[in-house]
């Protein structure tokens, strides 16, 4: 990927913490390298304490005194100018009481560079986006967590930046707001923005990201897409016409167990054994309807891959 | 203005207006300024809701058993302006202030706090910036509030009570400009701890241990220069020499003085500059020696005076038979002042009076020498006063003749007395050492008691107390 082509680039990343005169500290990230191309939706996966957050502050200027190189478009990490090209919703973040929703978002596009005329424009269609129209003159004091994350997202997204990271973004969010803040980043993507996500919750990670990095201990264990990350697990589902009394001896040649299911049948077979299951089916009379190869979903393969790496 | 700034003043504003203190302060304010549209203090009576009901002072005064003064109507701009200094100056300026540090303590530890940090920190915007605009936030707090005070009790005063002092707007920057010191140290130690409980002790602390430095400051500098004179005059001095420590402890006094900022200047500040305000009346001047008189007393007029006179410079008089003052002048190379005390004890001895109080009184750069006697005049006998002093190489006598029978205590013997304190010298300092700072504080001359001085040396503390906040700001993970 070309560097113009980055909307991340980080080289051999590494901090530590609380690294003081008779402290060792606590290292949080350890030699990242990654780049996250434009247009993407790239997700940040670890456990508690892998460093993603670390990262991320980290690019955002929030943490200094890192050693390896980030840039955000090509500008360093943390540099006013390339702040003003992203959009932050951090984890557990507290948004100033004293205000309303709708002054959040002015007074922090404002701040963002953007006049008050751009702003009044467009923010009441990023709270109808996000469902925070009827409330949004109420002061975030009043808020619930849930208004308080739509809110968070709203702002993150009212200057219109080219990077958006959303940290735990569907946290404390009710089941439709999660669909509703899926919506937006489909829509985000479309229009392509780059979004960055960082969290816990990997069906929503499988759900929205094109890419996706797991971290461990401040290492990148693996990244790529998510077909890469969830490997097949050599099972094939086959679905045929039910009822069908006659598996048992049309596949006892193949030599392996099957497990009958709700659709057919699935089967533990490497591609030559597939080939002589679907000849003898066929030889059968048995007509088939469909193969998938299955795979591991994420989370089984993010704890696999984290399990592995931890008990090296 | 960029965006930026204009949403930092926004959210500085929107954090002031939504305080609960600070609108809890602000009714408290709007009770203050009421009474002054509601009752109007004119010269001889109190009007309450624009002529509903009138009362005479005296009778208010009779309701606390308190007589009512002579000419009581002089008092009447008095009574206004102290009321004013106590609310304002006084009551504002220290309790005010004090409510206003612990209201504002938690901007910066609300903005750091984890989960705000996040959210305000990554945007386009520097620490500094931000951290700025949460002292300008304190700032506004304290403005709004002080402006609404003393705009509203000049308005107040001038619709119904027909009064205005120009001047006393001046409290508005000097109270912004004392809360603006304490403030910039609220920050600095809210940013090193993130704790507003920490950042309201330790302020308060440091405003007390401040005046406590800058009282004794004073104090000392009262004390030497009281030694000076006592040495000048070639009286003794008293006591063993000081301590090495004792030194040492002076030392640290002028150190910390010069270093730490000025809150105990504000007040002399104020005064300053609302008597810069006020009209500057002179009644008398003596074009030789530059010695000017600000103010006479009350029913003093002045008799035209010629060169032909000398020694006498100045003549008033509130006419037969009241008192009467006449000032004297010579040049110091002509007449010591010790021969001059030396002719008047002899001229006392010759006219029979036997007894003569001798004191003393601070009149511009020292102390005058004071003799005071009964002599008959007539059928009655009067009150006599002379005062020998010294200013800038000249001898003067302040001579007074009072009639007998004022009381001491009696409030016109007190205004005849203080009279001579309108005395002023051109390039000459009120060297009095119990108000040695008050009297000498001028717009320019000697550094210590130079007014711009105190505020550039305070400024520059708050200056660096800031950078030095902003510094440790721009250090931390968030």
């Amino acid at each position: 990927m070309s560097t113009s082509e980055a909307s991340i680039r980080i080289e051999g990343l590494s901090n530590t913490y609380s690294r003081r005169l008779f402290k060792k500290g606590f290292k949080a990230l350890d030699g990242v390298s990654l780049e996250v191309g434009r247009g993407s939706v790239f997700g940040l996966l670890g456990p508690n304490g892998a460093g993603k957050t670390t990262l991320i502050k980290i690019l955002l200027g929030l943490v200094r005194g890192f050693e390896g190189k980030a840039f955000l478009f090509d500008d360093p990490a943390g540099s006013v100018a390339s702040r003003r090209r992203v959009g932050y919703l951090p984890e557990a973040h507290r948004l100033p009481t004293y205000l309303t929703g709708r002054q959040v978002m002015e007074l922090f596009g404002q701040m963002c560079g953007r006049d008050v005329t751009f702003l009044r424009s467009r923010i009441p269609s990023m709270l109808e986006k996000v469902g925070m129209s009827k409330d949004a003159d109420r002061k975030m004091r009043e808020y619930s967590k849930g208004m308080m994350q739509r809110i968070g997202l709203a702002q993150a997204m009212i200057h219109e930046p080219e990077l958006i990271f959303l940290d735990e973004p569907t946290d404390g969010v009710d089941p439709i707001g999660r669909a509703a803040i899926r919506e937006v980043v489909a829509d985000l993507k479309s229009r392509g923005t780059t979004i960055f996500i960082n969290s816990h919750l990997l069906m929503e990670v499988e759900l929205m990201c094109d890419r996706v990095v797991i971290m461990d201990h401040g290492r990148i264990l693996r990244q790529g897409t998510i077909d890469e990350l969830t490997p097949r697990t050599g099972v094939a589902e086959f679905t045929i016409p039910l009822p069908n009394t006659d598996l048992e001896r049309v596949l006892a040649g193949v030599g392996r167990d099957f497990t009958r299911t709700e659709r057919g049948f699935d089967l533990s077979l490497n591609d030559e054994e597939l080939d002589q299951c679907i000849d003898r089916l066929r030889a059968a009379g048995i007509s088939i309807r469909g193969i998938q190869a299955r795979r591991l979903n994420l989370e089984q393969a993010f704890i696999g891959l984290v399990k592995k790496e931890g008990w090296k | 203005m960029s965006e930026t700034n204009k949403a930092l003043f926004k959210d500085a504003l929107y954090q002031v207006l939504d305080n609960k203190v600070f609108r809890l302060l602000a009714i408290l304010i709007v009770f203050l300024v009421l009474p002054t549209f509601l009752i109007a203090a004119k010269s001889d009576e109190l009007v309450i809701l624009f002529g509903w009901k009138t009362f005479d002072y005296e009778s208010v005064l009779a309701t606390f058993d308190i007589p009512l003064p002579e000419n009581a109507e002089r008092y009447h701009a008095t009574l206004i302006q102290n009321a004013q200094t106590l609310l304002v100056d006084q009551i504002g300026g220290t309790f005010g202030l004090v409510f206003a540090v612990a209201a504002t303590a938690f901007f910066v530890p609300r903005m750091v706090e984890k989960g705000a940090a996040d959210t305000i920190f990554s945007k386009p915007v520097s620490r500094g910036a931000l951290l700025f605009s949460r002292y300008v936030a304190g700032l506004l707090f304290v403005a709004i509030l002080t402006a609404v005070l003393v705009l509203g009790m000049h308005v107040g005063l001038l619709l119904n009570s027909g009064y205005s002092d120009p001047g006393f707007l001046w409290s508005i920057p000097v109270m912004v400009y004392k809360y603006a010191i304490l403030h910039a140290f609220s920050l600095l130690i809210a940013v090193w701890t993130r704790s507003s409980v920490a950042a309201i002790l330790t302020t308060l602390m440091f405003f007390a241990f401040n005046g406590c430095v800058h009282t004794g400051w004073q104090v000392k500098e009262g004390a030497q220069e009281r030694l000076k004179l006592q040495l000048a005059a070639g009286e003794p001095e008293e006591g063993d020499d000081p301590s090495a420590l004792f030194d040492g402890f002076l030392v640290a006094l002028d150190v910390l003085h010069y270093t730490l900022p000025k809150t105990t200047d504000a007040a002399v500040i104020s005064k300053s500059l609302r008597a810069a305000l006020a009209e500057r009346r002179v009644e008398f001047k003596d074009p030789t020696s530059g010695l000017r008189l600000l103010k006479l007393p009350d029913g003093f007029t002045s008799s035209p005076v010629s060169e032909n006179d000398l020694p006498v410079i100045a003549r008033f008089s509130e006419g037969d038979p009241g008192a009467a003052i006449t000032l004297k002048r010579w040049s110091y190379k002509d007449r010591k002042r010790r021969d001059a005390l030396k002719e008047l004890d002899s001229q006392l001895v010759d006219m029979g009076i036997a007894e003569v109080t001798k004191d003393r009184d601070w009149i511009l750069e020292g102390q005058a020498e004071v003799r005071r006697w009964t002599e008959p005049r007539g059928e009655r006998s009067i009150e006599r006063e002379t005062l020998f002093f010294n200013g800038a190489g000249y001898l003067f006598s302040l001579e007074y003749e009072l009639p007998a029978g004022l009381k001491e205590g009696d409030a016109r013997r007190s205004e005849l007395r203080f009279f001579r304190h309108n005395l002023e010298q051109e390039g000459v300092t009120d060297r009095d050492p119990d108000e040695l700072f008050e009297g000498s504080a001028r717009w320019g001359g000697e550094l210590k008691y130079n007014l711009w001085f105190s505020i550039g040396s305070t400024l520059l503390f708050v200056a660096l107390t800031l950078a030095l906040a902003g510094w440790k700001l721009s250090r931390i993970d968030f």
